[in-house]
């Protein structure tokens, strides 16, 4: 079968298209778009700022991975640099390089968002169609070998009788390589790379790659398609050719800091300026352990098993809540937690295979004293996001930093040390207690990143706090719909990857209904 | 990956406090910089690093890895050139903006002021003891400034990380590298864009 592809890096000439709906981003939130638009018989135009990688491609060697799979290797940084995010840029954007974990919405977090802004067909008896729909075209099923990794999260947490569960993944005959981060060498992640965007292109969509839209053309009160301009083959400058694609429909779908900033770009009516406000990270912090049996934590599913012990501690609006999972990591990446050098670093290598790795992550958005970051363009055009580092998330690092490592002592652990430069390995759960107690946290010797940023152009009902309504379309614009995780009026509280799915696939089938089309079969609930 | 903090410019430094400023004031070499960042692009085959940043890194790679390069004097060496690779490649895909951060964080570290009072490096850095270096690297570790802090992050992180992605460190880790499809690539080499399905390039 013949796909149309076009690769910005080599155009010779300017481009221009025309399609029923321009979808900017290819992720989890633009490739479902795309597979439904394009079954619903609608010319698609996707344009994709990132390459068209794919399993060959994906040598599992980490510094060309992040360089070339990821926004600026991996280490977006926030305004003050106190923050690493991590986004993919890629066909298949995020969902390309993510650990597969998939977990529904919290039923907490769909009624918040029901209760506080008034969100249509987001409670959670609504939602679960949906989920149960991509459960079912992503091949989300529970997965049972955990690697040694999981397996000790599972120990503590039972040992301390905390909650936890077994995490379903979206994998197909998965062997458990344990390189999600870095891309699926044998496809098995079931992937927008390998699922909706291949079916997309099946059904006559067309992909633009190593195109960057620039701005979406707006005339008044409607949208006419997208500007884009194109990158060269390392994504880094600009060839000079640029691309129009006219469309009656704009879905923004690149993500949160890049949807906003596109849509800052394009000076989009704002009357409350709101665009970009709200962004949120479930900032990730680590714990590391040195175990006294091998963990070998590279192998195997990265993350399968949570615990929600801490997640709604003290109720959905009180103090931090975080959910806690473990981290696989390849050498590179667990090397530089520690941030330490010579015989101290050289130690540390020597103790790699029984190094086990917990993250803990804040959930923001849900009290007033957690109202997340601002995302604004950079004199390059790009966003960035301002993020301070909270008292309120302050109180999440350490409390969780405690949580950790108490979980990981209760596993046997005979050292565990937070990511955080001030912090010395502590041999017993008593010294750790007293230790992190008064540990400093400041910037940037505590080691906080995320791979879950959202929010920025939210849902809601009120034009004053939102900035598109229930079914994602722009309160003031006619044809334009931002779909993906942008759109989440707070952080979600769990990985937010099948929330994205489920919250496009009812976006998409709403919009195919509201420009008079038959939504495909498998798409289709209640 | 875990942050790496390429965090330094000109307006930070020079928040350093007294030292710092009176540093790079008296010495009237802040247009310096700039004009150390343009005289100095990337030069033979390094698409990003300057010839100041590889000075630099050559001289912190084998004390950041202190303990842990091979012992073989010529493997020693190459493993460094390898991280240098490694950390040119990286930068070279970040937005330039960012990689122009990274660069005036090299730059500023090769005046000589700066290297020498706030650093206390005495020799050029090709010239560098390793002790000096090493005093500087945790003295930035420890400082109470929050930019030191970050320049000495920056520099660590870059090494580690050209280092520990490479297969020689692996082998003090006991890490047998990840399932073979892989290792066969060289850094170097772009595989963008492939077309898997038969596919219309135009
Ligand atoms: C390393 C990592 C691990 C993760 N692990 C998990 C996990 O295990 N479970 C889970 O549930 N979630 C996980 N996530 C998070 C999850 O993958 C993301 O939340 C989700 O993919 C976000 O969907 P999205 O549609 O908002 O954006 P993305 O999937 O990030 O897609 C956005 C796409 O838009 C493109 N784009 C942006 N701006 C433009 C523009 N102007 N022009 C053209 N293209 C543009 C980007 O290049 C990108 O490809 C992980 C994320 C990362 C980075």
């Amino acid at each position: 079968m013949t796909h149309e592809i076009y690769t910005g890096s080599r155009l010779e000439a300017d481009l221009t298209l025309a399609g029923d709906v321009v979808i900017v981003g290819t992720g989890a939130g633009g490739g479902v778009c795309a597979e439904i638009l394009a079954r619903s018989g609608f010319r698609v135009v996707m344009v994709e700022e990132g390459a068209y990688w794919t399993a060959r491609d994906f040598t599992l060697r980490e510094v060309p991975s992040f360089a070339r799979f990821y926004f600026e290797g991996g280490v977006r940084q926030t305004k003050d640099k106190g923050i690493g995010v991590m986004q993919g840029r890629a066909v298949g954007g995020s969902t390309t390089v993510n650990w597969t974990s998939s977990v529904r919405t919290p039923s907490q977090t769909l009624r918040y968002w029901t209760d506080t802004y008034g969100l249509k067909g987001f409670t959670p008896e609504a939602m679960a169609p949906w989920f149960e729909v991509m459960e079912q075209r992503l091949n989300v099923h529970p997965w049972t070998a955990h690697n040694e990794n999981n397996a000790l999260l599972a120990r503590g947490a039972a040992t301390l009788g905390w909650r936890y569960e077994a995490l379903p993944r979206n994998v197909k005959d998965c062997p458990g390589l344990g390189y999600c981060g870095l891309g699926c060498p044998i496809d098995a992640k079931q992937s927008m790379l390998v699922t909706t965007i291949p079916t997309a292109l099946d059904h006559g969509a067309v992909l633009l790659t190593r195109v960057r839209a620039d701005q979406v053309d707006i005339r008044g009160d409607r949208v006419f398609g997208i500007t884009g301009v194109a990158l060269d083959d390392r994504g880094v400058r600009l060839t000079g050719r640029r691309v129009r694609i006219d469309a009656p429909f704009v879905i923004v779908a690149g993500a949160a800091i890049n949807s906003p900033a596109l849509l800052l770009r394009s000076n989009a009516p704002d009357p409350y300026a709101r665009l970009g406000k709200r962004t949120f990270l479930q900032i990730h912090n680590y714990s590391i352990a040195i175990m006294p049996e091998l963990v070998d934590a590279y192998v195997g599913a990265p993350q399968s098993v949570h615990s929600d012990q801490f997640l709604w501690r003290d109720g959905v609006t009180g103090r931090a809540g975080y959910h806690i999972e473990a981290v696989g990591t390849q050498p590179a990446g667990t090397m530089n937690f520690r941030k330490s050098i010579g015989p101290e670093l050289a130690q540390a290598a020597s103790q790699y295979r029984r190094t086990h790795i917990l993250v803990s992550q804040i959930r923001d958005g849900f009290s007033e004293a957690s109202p997340g970051g601002t995302v604004t363009l950079r004199s390059d055009r790009r966003g960035l996001l301002d993020y301070p580092i909270t008292e309120y998330i302050r109180d999440g690092i350490r409390s969780s930093y405690l949580s950790m490592a108490e979980c990981q002592f209760a596993a046997g652990a005979a050292t565990v040390m937070p990511a955080n430069m001030d912090a010395q390995p502590y041999t017993t759960w008593a010294e750790a207690r007293a230790a992190i107690a008064s540990l400093s946290l400041r910037s940037p010797n505590t080691v906080v990143n995320s791979t879950h940023p959202l929010g920025g152009c939210a849902m809601g009902e009120d034009p004053h706090v939102s900035v598109v309504n229930s079914d994602g379309w722009y309160h003031h614009l006619r044809n334009l719909a931002v779909i993906d995780g942008s759109t989440f009026p707070t952080s979600v509280g769990v990985n937010p990857g099948l929330s994205i799915y489920a919250l496009a696939a009812r976006q998409a089938t709403t919009l195919v209904a509201a420009l008079g089309r038959t939504v495909p079969e498998e798409y289709r609930v209640g | 990956m875990p942050s790496v903090n390429i965090s330094i410019s000109r307006r930070q430094l020079l928040q350093v406090g007294v030292v710092g400023s009176a540093v790079l004031s008296t010495a009237g070499l802040l247009g310096g910089a700039g004009q150390i960042f343009a005289a100095a692009p990337a030069g033979g085959e390094f698409l990003a690093l300057s010839s100041a940043g590889r000075d630099i890194l050559r001289a912190i790679a084998p004390v950041v890895l202190e303990g842990s390069l091979p012992s073989d004097a010529a493997e020693r060496a190459d493993s460094v050139e390898q991280v240098l690779r490694a950390v040119d490649f990286y930068l070279a895909h970040l937005p330039e903006s960012v990689h122009a951060e990274a660069e005036q964080a090299f730059s500023l570290l090769s005046l000589a002021p700066v290297r020498i009072l706030l650093a206390g490096v005495w020799q050029r850095w090709p010239e560098a003891a390793p002790a000096e270096v090493a005093k500087f690297l945790n003295g930035w570790r420890g400082s109470s400034f929050e930019l030191l802090r970050s320049v000495y992050v920056f520099l660590q992180s870059m090494v580690s990380i050209g280092w520990y992605d490479q297969p020689r460190a692996w082998v003090p880790m006991g890490y047998a590298g990840p399932p073979a499809s892989s290792l066969s690539l060289p850094l170097g080499e772009s595989h963008s864009a492939p077309f898997p399905f038969g596919t219309v390039d135009k």
